[in-house]
């Protein structure tokens, strides 16, 4: 169409304008370059040419052009972005990083710490100087970490469950084991020792419920101790039982009396 | 020439952030996961982590930028003082993590020796029974804890440790509630007047009288107002309770008398000597729990409490009654008539085996 620089440089306003904006502000330029050519029509009536062939710009072109490059130099933060990379982190919260994978979703929380002060340093600056690629660039890392945390803290969660009720199903089985023996115990056993073996087995069965509570709270980590712990003390009991009826081989229950 | 000079500038040219700055602030922040800082100190780890990626934000974003060596460079300065930040939290959460570490050990050792103590202390009063299901509970949280220990979960094993340590208190307080009165003056001084009055009507009526002392276990002959015999003896599997009902296996305290007295082939127990329990004060007494809720309607007062022999070797504890050994039985059988008074009390003076035992736990509550 023209020189753009050549027409400009010669005219009567702004004539170091274009060069200006290519220099500090690149993009700008190229979005005064979209502008200008969208308002071909505009500017083309705002230009005239002079005698020697050279465009020259007509007086009031100049607001004209202040007011493209305002409207185009005015970029906005992604705010729509920013929203999605906070949902992404709520969501990754929601998934128990938190718990599972507390350092990885503190590194998500100073990810949404840098987009917040990227904005905040964008917008101090004078308008026509701001630019938010770093934003998106911020916003772009943030979402693709919070989806990788979220996948993560899904399986560590899955994980801890699994083992959760493992070991829960082990507990009860042992707590069975015990109570099965208990049952078979002869009444000719000491039987301070045998009702106290029996209250025993009794509170480890209701311990049994504790754990399963824990399981559905998603408290995993203390339900796989807890269960543990269960197994432990029902084998123990087991052994005591067995070791009586191994030694008195199979004596008679003694008949009960009223006492 | 311009090339040249151009080629000298370049070379002199540096990156704006050395590598290494950037390595040492990762390295840190490694050390501050492996020290778990997001749980111990998770403030602090968050403003270093924001702090991190601000600048890892920046250090990306200005990969490329080289700048001259005279040209201030703000995001090195920037790294360098974040490292130093990060190492001094380092430092202070390594020193806070073993601070924790000692405190779950100690804790849980604490928690350990007295739960070992309590259980010894319980099993020479043979009071196991009156705690329920606490010791379980309390064994429950004490393997929590130790296991929480093993796995580094210093906090977790704290607050178990601390549960538990509640549990051993709870017992103790359940110990007291339930056998407070082993140690009680005015419940002695009546056991004491029973005791006397007893052994006066022995020496009045210049035959036999039998006293058993809970707290001692031990069954003791009057003949003329004098002792003249001493048995060890094993009570109810709860023999150390009072006696409310119908299979609580408690032995009951108050004033009896034999009234049958069955022979080898008669019982199963060797001998027997059969006493009229229960009495009119223990029937009172039964009415009034059973009026107040302290008795489910579905339990009798029950009966048939004994002086016996064993049946076998195995039986250590009775279901209520009194029970020596066999040879013991028989010396027994044979000095004592129907009609004589046997006279059961919790305990015979006030340092009895229970009543000390309580005075320990007390003196110890505050190391639970």
């Amino acid at each position: 169409m023209f020189s753009s620089k050549t027409a400009i440089s010669h005219g009567p306003y702004g004539g170091t304008a274009f060069a200006n904006i290519l220099v500090f502000a690149p993009h700008t330029y190229d979005i005064v370059r979209t502008a200008y050519t969208e308002e071909s029509c505009t500017i083309h009536r705002t230009l005239s040419v002079t005698e020697g062939g050279e465009l020259m710009v007509k007086p009031w072109t100049g607001f004209v052009i202040l007011y493209v490059l305002l409207l185009g130099g005015c970029a906005q933060p992604p705010a729509d972005q920013i929203t999605s990379a906070e949902q992404a982190i709520k969501d990754a919260q929601q998934s128990g990083a938190a718990t599972y994978i507390a350092d990885e979703y503190a590194k998500l929380e100073g990810g949404m710490a840098a987009i917040r002060k990227e904005v905040a340093d964008q917008e101090a600056k004078f308008a026509l100087f701001r630019d938010y690629g770093k934003v998106d660039q911020l916003v772009a890392t943030v979402k693709t970490d919070a989806e990788r945390v979220k996948t993560d803290s899904l399986k560590k969660m899955e994980e801890a469950k699994m083992a959760a009720v493992q070991a829960h199903h082990a507990a009860a089985d042992a707590v069975k084991h015990a109570a099965d023996l208990i049952a078979a115990a002869p009444a000719g056993k000491d039987r301070a020792a045998l009702e106290s073996i029996k209250t025993d087995a009794e509170a480890l069965k209701a311990s049994l419920n504790d754990v399963q509570m824990m399981i559905d709270k998603s408290d995993y980590l203390t339900a796989q101790t807890k269960a543990k712990a269960i197994q432990e003390k029902s084998q123990a009991l087991s052994h005591e039982v067995e070791t009586a009826l191994a030694k008195i081989g199979k004596a008679k229950p003694v008949r009960t009396k009223k006492k | 020439m311009t090339a040249l000079v151009l080629s000298c500038l370049l070379a002199g040219c540096v990156k704006t952030v050395p590598e290494e700055a950037v390595q040492a602030v990762a390295s840190v922040d490694r050390d501050l996961v492996r020290l778990r800082a997001s749980e111990i100190a998770p403030d602090e780890y968050a403003r270093f982590t924001q702090q991190w990626m601000i600048l890892k934000a920046r250090v990306e974003a200005e990969d490329d930028t080289i700048q001259w060596p005279w040209e201030p460079n703000d995001l090195e300065s920037a790294l360098r003082g974040l490292h130093e930040e990060g190492l001094q939290a380092v430092s202070r959460l390594a020193e806070q993590r073993e601070s924790l570490r000692r405190a779950a050990e100690q804790q849980l050792l604490r928690a350990e020796d007295r739960a070992r103590a309590l259980a010894r202390k319980v099993g020479a009063i043979d009071s196991r029974l009156v705690l329920g299901r606490n010791p379980v509970e309390t064994e429950l949280l004490l393997k929590q804890a130790r296991s929480f220990y093993q796995q580094g979960e210093y906090a977790h094993s704290l607050a178990a440790s601390d549960q538990a340590a509640q549990r051993l208190a709870t017992q103790a307080s359940l110990l007291n509630s339930e056998l407070g009165h082993y140690a009680n003056r005015e419940r002695i001084a009546r056991w004491q007047q029973m005791v006397k009055e007893t052994v006066d009507w022995s020496r009045m009526h210049r035959t036999s009288a039998i006293v058993v002392s809970k707290a001692d276990r031990r069954l003791i002959l009057y003949r003329n107002g004098q002792p003249v015999l001493s048995y060890s003896v094993r009570l109810g599997f709860n023999g150390i309770r009072e006696k409310r009902y119908q299979g609580d296996g408690a032995t009951p305290e108050g004033r009896y008398r034999v009234t049958t007295k069955r022979g080898q082939g008669h019982t199963q127990f060797f001998r027997a000597l059969v006493l009229d329990y229960p009495n009119a004060e223990d029937r009172r007494r039964f009415l009034l729990d059973r009026k107040t809720g302290h008795i489910p309607d579905s339990r009798g007062i029950g009966g048939q409490i004994e002086i016996h022999g064993t049946q076998n070797e195995l039986m250590a504890a009775s279901l209520g009654c009194v029970m020596l050994e066999n040879p013991q039985m028989a010396w027994l059988f044979n000095r004592v008539d129907k009609g004589t008074p046997v006279t059961i009390v919790g305990a015979l003076d006030e340092q009895n085996s229970v009543a000390l035992v309580l005075a320990d736990l007390r003196s110890h509550a505050n190391e639970i």
